[in-house]
């Protein structure tokens, strides 16, 4: 006998965006603005380009920013799906509303919440976030929406949204970054844009190279969905796989190069990395470069493997990221 | 007012220089030392434990007059404070007078540098007196001395002890009607025994933002001020609900809302 799979239902909802905005970013007293289209989910304004040569970084340029969004239909027939979501005797107009806010994650920082009548959207209407101080803000600010009920209904229907407030679609995230974003390697790895032309990727340096310190290169293009990698599935993805090649290289520089320098700040938390990833201490691993170069190229070969493994489950299991990215690729399918 | 201001070594060397489980010689520093700031300041100052930014005249006025401030509420209450556990009593009390005092923006939040400097140079005779019942029970001398480090220098950086405070009166502050629901919790606070420190919790640990703090103000002035005070495991459980109800957008939900769905009160 086979086991059946049962899908449990819980309450109709819609799972795609049904809305987009057009965003436009002022400041107080200053002539620059900063338009937006709908499908801008990722902006970043760390430095304002007030022109060619004039680059100045958003704190010091401004206090405060204004945010106006226009809501726009992604589909024509939105109002329908909608209709799906609420009973047959309710009218969508009546029934659903729009919510959007403003909110920083680091300050745990929710600004206003701006509630819209469906009659709102398509109609070139401005929703207006007046105001925003940025030293409420820390890194990013993001701006959600979701459609949700704005009345109650009674109702025996199980599988329908009848309590006030219930969230019947929810809309993509944008994400405004006012800080300069860590590059991906952070303090330890030097990983960074370049002009890459065909390629993706590219890793210079290490030991087969020019004997540098390895650099993990991928093409400027991508620079902003690197920068908010945490965003994107495909980056992690990929910066996950790069890691175990970059790591590599890294270890073969640590040991057989002759120029990683112990005293070198930026060298050291390199071997730091490599010594968490591999879990064991700095002076385990200084011990290591103690010995002649042929004993620290057989350390080398043993130790390659174990670094392949170890980086799989270190600070993010890969298996598990794997499993469930799976997983929403078949939610979504 | 400039809060860039904190130690020069970085978290984990200044651990390594005055933790108490690093290194016995610090459990005097952490229990005898604490007992006076003069002392305690003294020792950091002996250990090269120096100060790194510019400490302007603003932030020293505020800083005695919290402290006068809070000495004055303790004389007040003295005939009341038996225990520990009525020291918490006036931890709302404590915070209305750091938030009042300290106008800082939201982001203020992360500069735990800054919480961490403040504490250890300030207000370590405040973290002994709040989180130490007997400080010269010698048997109890290197517990006594591991809570102090670990409020007074937050080796979880959410428990620094003058951001603690600080944050609870962020979380109850309005924009309208200012300390009102702090006041209220206070006043409840004081003469009633109940799961505030419970509530304390979840203002500093969970993830309750709202707009101008609705859910937190909400949910206080229903639990811990309403007709009914609740037990600890109805106020657990009651956030437990909030927390789970995914499907539902709360945070900005009314009172009824909150009274007969999360808080499970029917009238």
């Amino acid at each position: 006998m086979t086991a059946q799979k049962f899908k449990i239902k819980t309450i109709e909802s819609i799972d795609f965006p049904l809305v987009e905005f057009k965003k436009i970013i002022s400041f107080q007293d200053k002539d620059y603005d900063i338009e937006k289209g709908l499908n801008d989910q990722v902006i970043d304004i760390h430095n304002i380009e007030i022109n060619e040569s004039t680059v100045l970084p958003l704190r010091q340029y401004s206090k405060s920013m204004n945010l106006k969004l226009i809501p726009e239909w992604v589909e024509n027939n939105a109002i329908q799906e909608l209709k799906k979501v609420i009973f047959d005797n309710e009218i969508v107009e009546e029934t659903v509303v729009l919510n959007i806010y403003l909110l920083c994650p680091d300050t745990k920082k929710i600004f206003d919440l701006k509630k819209i009548s469906i009659q709102e959207i398509n109609q070139n209407k401005q929703i207006n976030f007046d105001e925003i101080k940025l030293d409420e803000i820390e890194e990013k600010l993001i701006i959600q929406s979701n459609f949700t009920r704005n009345i109650g209904y009674s109702s025996n229907h199980t599988l329908k949204a009848d309590k006030k407030s219930s969230i019947i679609a929810t809309n993509r995230e944008i994400r405004i970054y006012t800080d300069e974003v860590d590059a991906p390697g952070g303090d330890y790895l030097d990983i960074g844009p370049y002009e890459l032309e065909n390629l993706l990727f590219k890793v210079e340096g290490g030991f087969n190279g020019n004997l540098k310190r390895p650099k993990f290169l991928y093409h400027k293009a991508f620079d902003k969905y690197f920068k908010s990698g945490d965003y994107y599935k495909s980056v992690q993805l990929f910066l996950l796989m790069g890691l175990v090649i970059f790591s590599d290289y890294n270890l073969k520089w640590i040991l057989l190069s002759e120029e990683f320098d112990q005293n070198n700040s930026e060298h050291m938390p390199v071997l730091e990395f490599i010594c968490k990833v591999l879990n064991i201490k700095k002076a385990e691993f200084m011990e290591i470069l103690e010995l002649d170069q042929n004993e620290k190229l057989s350390k080398y070969l043993e130790i390659t493997h174990t670094l392949q493994e170890k980086i799989q489950v270190n600070e993010i299991n890969y298996k598990s990221f794997f499993q469930k990215l799976i997983k929403s690729e078949l939610k979504d399918n | 007012m400039n809060i860039d201001i904190g130690f020069k070594l970085e978290k984990s060397e200044l651990a390594k220089s005055i933790s108490p489980t690093e290194n016995q010689v610090n459990i005097a520093l952490f229990s005898h030392d604490a007992l006076n700031q003069q002392k305690f300041s003294h020792q950091l100052k002996m250990r090269m434990i120096e100060t790194e930014g510019e400490i302007n005249s603003e932030l020293l006025e505020k800083v005695e007059k919290i402290n006068e401030e809070i000495n004055s509420l303790l004389k007040k209450y003295e005939g009341d404070i038996k225990s520990s556990r009525d020291k918490g009593k006036l931890d709302f009390d404590i915070a209305k007078i750091f938030h009042s005092n300290l106008n800082f923006s939201r982001s203020a939040i992360l500069n735990y540098r800054f919480w961490r400097w403040l504490t250890l140079s300030y207000f370590i005779e405040k973290v002994v007196w709040r989180w130490i019942s007997d400080p010269n029970d010698m048997n109890k001398i290197r517990k006594n001395a591991i809570t102090v480090f670990q409020r007074g220098f937050g080796e979880r950086d959410r428990r620094i002890d003058t951001l603690r405070y600080w944050v609870i009166a962020e979380r109850l502050w309005d924009r309208n009607k200012q300390y009102y629901y702090l006041d209220k919790i206070a006043e409840s606070a004081k003469k009633n025994e109940g799961p505030f420190q419970d509530f304390i919790n979840n203002l500093i640990d969970n993830n309750l933002y709202s707009p101008n703090e609705n859910v937190t103000k909400v949910m206080g002035s229903i639990m811990l001020t309403g007709e009914k005070l609740f037990k600890t495991k109805e106020l657990i459980f009651s956030f437990k609900r909030y927390h789970s109800y995914t499907n539902r957008f709360l945070i900005e939900g009314n009172e009824d809302i909150f009274r007969k769905e999360i808080c499970l009160i029917s009238r």
